[in-house]
């Protein structure tokens, strides 16, 4: 997993790959600083204490997202996510509990899970506990709530829908995947949110938010022993309810290129390449996959800066790649020139050609190792940050799998990385969005 | 649930300084030895180490006490300058050199070096591998205390200035808050802008800049915070290494800035950038002085600010407020911004809160008037024992939210060793926060909310 960032104000002129005279650094999560159990309703509760300063971050991880939509019903579990918020019949709500308290708290759906996440001063962690048990096991659902929070959501997706890459985004799901439940956008479109009904958010409610679908997860000022009593004391009293099976349509293997292109009233073209990627089954090649983006992302001197930027073909580029359950894609994407399109797109294609063809030097892969551990040791500086890898690897995986990352990335070799490139990154497999201003000059010319 | 931060260390702090003091002739004695003391080596650097193994990072906290005060009228602007040509030196040094790898890494993703100018302050703010702790702090010496300020760095500040004026110019907040800090502080040359406009920039002689930096920018005058994977004792002779050769040069006088207490007041101006087309607003901010971190009554002082805010706090469910800014009832709507920022109270020489509002200029007495509606509920809350609980308890936890990263704890460390008579009082102030009682809170009342300071700009 890497955050997907623009390598926009970029700080550094010129950063040849040095020689790694810097000392061993430490390990970023620590696997022996961690304790779990699993109650025996099915709950997983995992804890990192940290006792070195008086805040506490929780996280709740359920194992179903937008993937577990049922079929025409896209945006539900979204939908259900933005409403656990809502006061409780007893007219308690969550959020302004945490508020009450001085924290904070934050909810999320992707693809493959829905996360909530507080912050609060250590001492109140233990009072927040029944609540959040409540929120996310015992919650109650009118239509009223559920009609004010499409109006919300609807909102949310006319935004979303109003800029380029929101609109890009959507697109290359939907072109890549024709079966898998991937290509449906998280938050649903809007016809599908228009038509979702209380009846459906309780289905899925009753469905998913279940103690063998869920994870606890806790890091900060904490003890692990009370911590884990108090677990039981508040989540076991929910009944033992198994993760609903998942059975998703396999996606057929893509053999050809897809491409769509799409005229808008833009200044510069925005197009993106996706290619298939592996899933966390296979966790030798997500790491692999981490070191290409890696290559291919990372500064000024990076594959594509290289390639692109540093020749005028583009003004940004970007290579984005997200672990998840089940394959997904490794996305190229940049913003060129009207001009320079084609050139622009030749050039992507020779870098991955590239990949495909000529293996990392001793020295190149070492440098980009180094690179990867302080891209994860940034991107896990908080207990908020820790909480999320955390939580992100248990919902797809295990949360071991968050400690054991960089061990698997630094065992790789030059040859596998190479193979994962061939494996995945081949010449006829991708699918390409061009957003087009709507006068190109070189209107006609297709690559 | 432990509460770590009050453990005790003496023994092993005792055998560490012990060594230390055969090992390094750079240190001289500990300030105190009831918890991980601050260090004070040869050249006058007051060093910090707190242990925090929740990361493989290092929190790196250094502040110059440097304030705008010392600038005089004559240099203002000199430190965002001088902080500006710090910052092009330390990317030019880190960048590209093995021994900086991973800073280099996290440079790159925008992260790893931020350099602030407070009023008050200057400081370098970083989060690194601890195995590049030691390069980080050689380089930060050198380019602070030892190498001179060059024409290339100077050159570079200037540019980036530059950029960041036409941002400063175009933000009428920045101006307001201006206005409300000569209100709250009166005439005094330390009220000034940190920020200056290109020309003043220019007009700074090379020789001018370089003095107020021998002067200012010493050993004795900074104070370095490390929270990192390690025992304080190694952290500290991390800085040991890095930094005993910076030339040991007195400290100079004058800090903290002093500002008598003012009567209240109200500073008027009027500017073009508060018109927007059609659109046109007017910004006002309004607020107190408040007691010290090292005041007893600072503690109640957190308290009261939490009484106001948050959707239950006395701002945002004032309902005369909410007609005043145009507010459906029950506040902001979702994924609206809030017309409204309350600001304090931070660690600084002079503490305060305020309240910040954009609303039209025919408005403005309204708003005002609304506002201090508000303030005055804050007298017949303090005696609401539930509010009073739900603030202390907002209080707590905004104690400990600062601090959710090394970068954000050593920071917290650093300005309550600059602010407080000692960083150790930080580990009592959840417990005095604990303790604000409804006459604590009154009496702060009486003391602070009898003057008020407005700064209000108004389109031209």
């Amino acid at each position: 997993m890497l955050p997907r960032i623009l390598a926009s104000a970029v700080l550094l002129a010129c950063l040849a790959p040095p020689s790694l005279a810097a000392a061993t650094p430490g390990p970023v999560l620590d696997l022996a600083r961690l304790q779990d159990q699993t109650l025996p309703n099915g709950l997983r509760v995992i804890i990192k204490s940290e006792p070195y300063w008086r805040a506490v971050v929780l996280g709740v991880v359920l194992r179903s997202g937008a993937k577990d939509d049922p079929e025409g019903k896209s945006g539900l579990a979204h939908l259900v996510e933005h409403l656990l918020f809502e006061p409780s019949q007893a007219g308690k709500s969550l959020s302004v509990e945490v508020e009450n308290l001085g924290g904070f708290v934050s909810a999320s759906t992707t693809a493959d899970f829905t996360q909530l996440t507080l912050a609060v001063a250590s001492q109140f962690a233990p009072d927040l506990l029944p609540s959040l048990a409540a929120t996310v096991f015992g919650a109650r659902f009118t239509a009223e709530q559920v009609e004010a929070e499409k109006t919300i959501i609807l909102r949310e997706i006319e935004d979303r829908n109003a800029t380029p890459l929101g609109r890009l985004d959507n697109l290359v799901w939907s072109l890549a995947f024709t079966r898998h439940p991937y290509r449906l956008p998280i938050t649903g479109t809007a016809e599908t949110v228009a038509g979702l009904t209380v009846e459906d958010v309780r289905q899925f409610y009753e469905q998913h938010y279940v103690p063998g679908n869920t994870a606890l997860l806790a890091v900060g000022d904490l003890d692990p022993t009370s911590l884990f009593a108090l677990s039981r004391q508040h989540f076991g009293s929910y009944a033992k309810k198994d993760r609903p099976a998942e059975s998703l349509p396999a996606e057929p293997e893509q053999t050809m290129p897809r491409t769509q292109v799409v005229p808008l009233p833009v200044g510069n073209t925005l197009l993106r390449y996706a290619w298939h990627a592996p899933g966390i089954a296979e966790r030798s090649a997500v790491c692999a996959m981490d070191l290409i983006y890696t290559a291919l992302d990372r500064g000024e001197t990076s594959l594509l800066n290289r390639a692109l930027e540093q020749k005028g073909l583009a003004l940004n580029s970007q290579a984005g790649f997200l672990t998840q359950k089940h394959p997904g894609l490794f996305m190229i994407t940049a913003v060129v020139p009207p001009d320079k399109e084609l050139p622009a797109r030749e050039a992507i294609l020779s870098v991955v050609r590239d990949l495909r063809e000529r293996q990392f030097s001793e020295e190149e892969l070492g440098y980009l190792k180094r690179l990867l551990y302080a891209d994860y040791a940034f991107a896990n500086q908080s207990y908020a940050d820790q909480v999320g890898s955390l939580a992100f690897y248990e919902a797809i995986d295990t949360y071991k799998f968050a400690c054991q990352y960089l061990a698997t990335a630094n065992a790789l070799t030059a040859e596998q990385i190479q193979e994962v490139a061939r494996r995945y990154l081949g010449e006829d497999r991708f699918t390409l969005v061009i957003f087009r201003p709507q006068t190109p000059p070189d209107e006609g010319r297709e690559a | 649930m432990p509460t770590p931060h009050a453990r005790n260390r003496p023994l092993r702090w005792l055998g560490a300084f012990l060594l230390l003091l055969l090992g390094a002739s750079a240190l001289a004695q500990p300030v105190s030895r009831a918890r991980p003391p601050i260090v004070q080596l040869s050249n006058g650097l007051k060093v910090l180490g707190y242990e925090d193994r929740s990361t493989s990072l290092v929190g790196v906290f250094f502040a110059l006490k440097v304030s705008a005060q010392a600038e005089g009228g004559e240099l203002r602007g000199a430190r965002d300058l001088i902080q500006e040509a710090f910052r092009f030196r330390l990317e030019q040094e880190l960048r590209g050199d093995p021994r900086y790898l991973d800073l280099t890494a996290a440079l790159l993703v925008g992260r790893g070096l931020n350099l602030g100018t407070e009023w008050d302050y200057l400081s370098v703010l970083s989060l690194c591998p601890r195995s590049e702790l030691r390069p980080l702090l050689q380089v930060m010496g050198k380019v602070i205390f030892q190498e001179p300020l060059t024409p290339e760095a100077l050159a570079a500040g200037r540019r980036a200035l530059g950029r960041q004026w036409q941002a400063y110019q175009a933000n009428p907040a920045e101006a307001t808050f201006y206005l409300f800090r000569r209100a709250l502080l009166g005439p005094d040359v330390g009220v000034q802008p940190v920020f200056a406009d290109p020309e003043r920039l220019d007009s700074f002689s090379p020789a001018a800049l370089e003095d107020f930096r021998a002067r200012y920018f010493v050993a004795a005058n900074a104070l370095l915070v490390l929270v990192g994977p390690d025992q304080p004792e190694q952290l500290v002779a991390e800085a040991v290494e890095a930094m005993v050769n910076a030339p040991r040069r007195p400290a100079p006088t004058g800090w903290p800035p002093h500002f008598s207490l003012q009567p209240g007041n109200v500073q008027m101006a009027t500017t073009p950038f508060l018109r927007r087309g059609e659109a046109v607003a007017a910004s006002l901010m309004v607020g107190f002085r408040l007691p010290p971190a090292s005041d007893v009554d600072y503690p109640a002082a957190l308290v009261l600010f939490e009484m106001l805010t948050g959707r239950q706090g006395l701002l945002l469910s004032n309902q005369g407020l909410q007609e005043a800014l145009g507010l459906p009832a029950g506040g902001c709507p979702p994924g609206v911004p809030s017309p409204l920022q309350i600001l304090g109270p931070l660690a600084s020489a002079v503490p305060y809160l305020a309240v910040h509002v954009q609303t039209t200029p025919e408005r403005v007495g309204i708003v005002h008037a609304a506002l201090r509606g508000a303030f005055a509920d804050l007298a017949r809350a303090a005696g609401d024992r539930e509010a009073v609980q739900r603030a202390r308890r907002r209080a707590l936890s905004a104690q400990a939210l600062v601090g959710l990263d090394q970068s954000g704890r050593a920071r917290r460390l650093g300005e309550w060793a600059l602010f407080a008579p000692g960083w150790q009082d930080l580990e009592s102030l959840p417990r005095r926060i604990e303790a604000v009682k409804p006459q604590d809170l009154a009496r702060v009342i009486k003391r602070c909310l009898a003057r008020e300071y407005v700064g209000l700009q108004m389109p031209e």
